[in-house]
């Protein structure tokens, strides 16, 4: 009998490839991508990846924006035939190690997107991803992060006091990281888990800056824009996290961009962009799609029992929506 | 009549005793010496931008009967003007020219020596065309409401300039403080002066410059590191307004202990910290990446960090010259640098360790790395940094390491030794080449039969 490993990959356990909210947050980022061509064609940018056996994020980012420079983590190395195996294009390389590992050993010569796309919850091996690419990346890149941020639950009674105890200590013990005392139990459950979670990378992500604009000279000084801040489920509540890393010199370039053209780039200040489309035929979705995006749409209510909330989601992403449909083959 | 100023001033002069008491507070016998040989440092690269210190020296000697140090060089000499106006001043003033790339920073430096050694003392200078004489009675100093030093001799602007070789200063401290005197009685005390004066300056040693404590030569290692044309120092260097950052990392010779190992962090050429184990350094760090705690297994590691600016007081070091402002914005950028390139080396380090392992192990006949640190060869940095074959920017270059199959903790290695007349009847019935293959059939076959129910 073969030991099961203690922590199993996601893609042993999920589908990715038909997580709708995920997909559409996969093609919510091409949109943002795209934007990058004012510093330079996209297509020369490198990808940095967690590519798993799907490569769904690679297979995207190379049709759609044709780059060719992709570097695909692997952090269980014992699955790396399986990975290679899956590889959909040859201008993938793939490292089968951690990526605290990998992250210093490949080059950082050029601009890149860097997604870290991690399955478990932030931790410090996730602060130091974040850190060290920060401290690496060349004005116009970008790097993102995805976690696990699903909540906390309390028992019935348990007095906020308590909970404030319990679950500080069990973040701290889980994360192995440092919470701020000013974080209470309440932090730590339902969608306030992912907002504590953004504010603590936003942190870690300005102290790596901090220490990287030492001595920098004014044009040189590397600032951050926030971009792509999401939560959504597909399951347990993910947390996404990440912008744009570009000098001062180059706000003239990040203008020129118009990334407030994307509404979902600006939720508000420390707000967070949910993603949640709704889960609707494709019956419903043509007649959707026939009065988008100018059309009066709100009829689909008496029609066909739709509600106004969903309407309104599949309004706000209906260009992202992912299409499922069962084939025989890929 | 009594005038009005006179009333509502209150005098809040300092007195000179709380002054001078407030100065050496702070500063060790050992700093005292090493501020007055920055003096004569500071003195040699006025003379010799080129950083070639050949020909020039400084002696310092201690006689304990007539309770006196003195400090002699051939460096150059100060100026009258620039006695009169900045060294003798105490504090900078501001707009002042300072010596490019100088480690006298804060204007108290060589006052504040003096005044911690002794209580007399004298300073002779020949510059290029003037020299002057000053003696000071630190006791009656004191006692003189007035804040002046006064020459006894002077002359300047002179038509035919002093030669070379007679320019030079020399300081004379006598009536010593006790404590000083006393220190300097103790040969060990001598000895831990002598090796941190030459940890302080190996640089300029190294560049040729002689320094002698009672006639002993102070020596210097010189900055090396292994290189060839598989092992390469990852550097990275940056110009960045008046600051010039160089950082070198890679390895040198493993010594028993490791003292020599770890970082070496120069401002404007002196040693401010080093050879470094720390966390000041990024030994045991978490960010930006985790860095492991020095030990054994990093004693190869080298990292030279070269800080210099135009005016000594970018540079993020403290008054003493002895540590690091380690919150400063220079710092913690340059640290973050050092991080990014010494794991590039610690990675490096630990494969090598691992490889050791699976040799004494015997699971593994192949050394690629530790050939490849024999077959490299200690540079001087000098040499290295002028030849960019050595060096890869941002990242430590080294052989790559055949991949091993990895052992699963439930798994076992069989290993043995037969006839290659037996082996190649085997490997002919079986038609493959690899032995540890062949291995695995004949056991599976055994298993098969005798095991397997």
């Amino acid at each position: 009998m073969m030991d099961a490993p203690e922590d199993v990959p996601s893609f042993k356990k999920f589908d990715y490839r038909v997580r709708l909210n995920k997909g559409t947050e996969r093609k919510m980022m091409v949109e943002v991508f795209r934007r990058l061509a004012f510093f330079e064609l996209v297509e020369n940018y490198r990808y940095i990846g967690f590519g798993a056996t799907t490569f769904a994020d690679f297979i995207l980012f190379h049709k759609e924006l044709n780059i060719t420079d992709m570097i695909s983590i692997e952090k269980y190395s014992e699955y790396e035939k399986r990975c290679r195996f899956n590889q959909p294009f040859d201008c993938i390389t793939i490292y089968p190690d951690d990526s605290n590992n990998v992250l210093p050993k490949i080059p950082w010569d050029k601009r890149v997107i860097a997604w870290l796309d991690y399955d478990g919850r932030l931790t410090d091996a996730v602060r130091q991803d974040v850190s060290y690419s920060v401290s690496r990346v060349k004005s116009g890149s970008m790097v993102i992060v995805t976690v696990c941020a699903e909540g906390y639950l309390s028992y019935r009674g348990e007095t906020p006091a308590h909970a404030t105890k319990r679950f500080r200590k069990r973040f701290e013990q889980e994360s192995r990281l440092n919470l701020p005392k000013n974080y209470e139990g309440k932090d730590l459950q339902g969608i306030d888990m992912a907002n504590t979670c953004r504010k603590l990378i936003e942190d870690y992500i300005r102290i790596s800056l901090e220490d990287r604009n030492g001595i920098s000279s004014q044009e040189k000084i590397m600032l951050y824009r926030p971009l792509t801040n999401f939560v959504y489920k597909d399951g347990a509540q993910m947390l996404t996290v990440g912008g744009l890393f570009y000098e001062s010199k180059d706000d003239m370039i990040v203008r020129q961009c118009l990334f407030e053209n994307l509404d979902f780039t600006s939720p508000g200040e420390g707000e967070l962009y949910e993603i949640k489309m709704p889960i609707i035929t494709p019956r419903e979705r043509y007649y959707l799609d026939q009065k988008l995006p100018l059309g009066t749409y709100y009829d689909a209510i008496n029609e066909f029992g739709l509600t106004q909330e969903e309407i309104d989601n599949y309004v706000c992403l209906y260009r992202f929506c992912p299409s499922y449909a069962e084939v025989g083959s890929i | 009549m009594m005038n009005k100023i006179d009333i509502l001033t209150i005098k809040a002069y300092p007195t000179k005793n709380l002054f001078i008491s407030i100065l050496v507070r702070d500063i060790s016998i050992r700093d005292a010496v090493s501020d007055l040989l920055d003096n004569s440092v500071d003195g040699a690269l006025s003379v010799r931008t080129d950083g070639n210190y050949q020909g020039l020296w400084v002696k310092i000697e201690f006689n304990p009967e007539n309770k006196t140090i003195v400090i002699q060089d051939n460096c150059g000499g100060i100026d009258s003007d620039v006695a009169r106006k900045y060294a003798f001043q105490f504090g900078r003033p501001e707009g002042a020219e300072t010596l490019k790339h100088s480690v006298g920073v804060f204007g108290i430096g060589m006052k504040r020596a003096l005044f911690r050694l002794g209580n007399y003392f004298s300073v002779e200078s020949i510059a290029k065309d003037s020299s002057f004489q000053m003696e000071v009675d630190v006791g009656k100093w004191k006692n003189d409401p007035v804040w002046n030093f006064k020459f006894n001799k002077v002359e300047e602007n002179l038509p035919i300039e002093y030669p070379e070789k007679k320019r030079g200063t020399k300081i004379t401290v006598t009536n010593l403080h006790k404590d000083v005197i006393s220190l300097f009685e103790i040969p060990t005390e001598i000895n831990s002066l002598i090796e941190e004066l030459q940890r302080e300056h190996l640089y300029s040693i190294a560049q040729g410059l002689k320094i002698s404590f009672n006639g002993n030569r102070l020596e210097a290692q010189e900055l090396r590191l292994l290189v060839s044309k598989y092992i390469k120092t990852a550097y990275w260097e940056e110009l960045e307004g008046s600051i010039q950052v160089k950082i070198y990392a890679g390895i040198s010779i493993k010594e028993e202990h490791g003292t020599n190992g770890g970082w070496y962090v120069f401002c404007n050429k002196r040693l401010v910290l080093g050879p470094d184990h720390t966390k000041l350094t990024g030994w045991g760090v978490s960010s930006p990446i985790r860095i492991p705690k020095y030990h054994s297994q990093y004693y190869h590691f080298r990292g030279y960090v070269l800080l210099d600016a135009n005016d000594p007081l970018d540079l993020p070091w403290n008054t003493a010259k002895t540590g690091m402002d380690i919150d400063s914005p220079v710092y913690r950028f340059v640290l973050q640098k050092m991080i990014v390139l010494m794991r590039t080396v610690i990675d490096f380090l630990n494969q090598l360790h691992d490889e050791e392992t699976a040799y004494t192990k015997e699971d593994t006949i192949k050394t690629p790395l530790k050939d490849s640190i024999k077959k490299a060869k200690n540079t001087p940095l000098g040499v290295i940094q002028q030849n960019e074959v050595y060096l890869s920017l941002e990242k430590f270059v080294y052989p790559e390491r055949p991949k091993q199959a990895q052992l699963k903790p439930n798994q076992v290695v069989i290993k043995y030794a037969i006839p290659k007349s037996k082996f190649d009847l085997v490997r002919e019935y079986y038609d493959i080449d690899d032995p540890a293959d062949i291995g695995l059939e004949t056991f599976n076959y055994f298993f098969k039969r005798e095991i397997e129910k």
